[in-house]
């Protein structure tokens, strides 16, 4: 079931003043995080997480796309590993 | 019946196997040319030349189809293809080797980059021109600036988690 629009989207509240204090500071660096059911707010986008997946910190850059998603949705849980094929990874700005 | 084979691809879209020219097998003596003539969940159905009936199809059950890297097309202005950078060495912006490029993963958020390094844990890099300012594939190597934060003690995070 839908979470109801009046309560609006769920943000931990430690995470939001540590993406507010990372975009005042103007640094560089990967915010570590731990709450993988926050929803991402537009607020949030062109900083990088650290999406803890239970072992790891897996780097997530937030951009327009992923505004209302769950930071879990990108950083599984579970390893899968494939062949490399003809993927290509594209470097962003 | 009709000798059509059913291929696994590890191809980015499963019917771009038949884009890249005849396949060899693992030891490159024998030449597949593909003509693919559908999908089944994630797996092509193709018709190989000469292969004309389903004796000769079973015959190469279990065949594992390569093709050459020089088959790829070109990439585009900053993309590169996961097999290039894999195995790549790892320098910060002194020169100084931090380890080596494991794999390149993709979870929805952008390319994250698995370096694995000698003496420290595994390091989780964005695949950004801020975090990786050089890629050289010519001379196998890349240099990475890893962010703030990531150099940071984690039992320090661990704690600042617990008091809030």
């Amino acid at each position: 079931m839908a979470r109801s629009v009046w309560k609006g989207p769920f943000v931990d509240g430690y995470l939001l003043k540590k993406a507010e204090k990372s975009r005042a500071s103007g640094r560089n660096e990967i915010i570590r995080m731990w709450s993988r059911r926050s929803t991402i707010l537009p607020q949030f986008v062109g900083l990088t997480f650290g999406v803890y997946n239970g072992h790891k910190f897996l780097p997530v850059l937030v951009n327009e796309n992923m505004v209302g998603h769950k930071f879990g949705e990108f950083a599984p849980t579970r390893t899968f590993h494939s062949h490399s094929g003809d993927r290509k990874a594209t470097r962003t700005e | 019946m009709r000798g059509e084979v059913r291929i696994k691809c590890f191809t980015e879209r499963p019917e771009a196997i038949a884009g890249y020219g005849p396949l060899t097998d693992e030891e490159g003596t024998r030449s597949f040319t593909l003509r693919i003539r559908g999908q089944v969940r994630g797996q092509v159905i193709a018709r190989i030349d000469g292969i004309a009936d389903r004796d000769a199809a079973e015959a190469l059950r279990g065949l594992r189809l390569y093709t050459t890297r020089t088959a790829l097309p070109r990439t585009k202005r900053n993309e590169w293809y996961l097999t290039d950078l894999e195995g790549l060495r790892v320098e910060d912006r002194d020169g100084q080797v931090i380890g080596r490029l494991r794999a390149v993963h993709d979870f929805g958020a952008g390319a994250v980059l698995e370096i694995e390094r000698e003496t420290a844990p595994v390091l989780w890099l964005p695949f950004t021109k801020q975090a990786v300012p050089v890629v050289d594939v010519a001379a196998g190597r890349i240099v990475v600036e890893p962010p703030a934060e990531n150099a940071a003690d984690d039992q320090r995070n661990a704690d600042e988690r617990i008091r809030e």
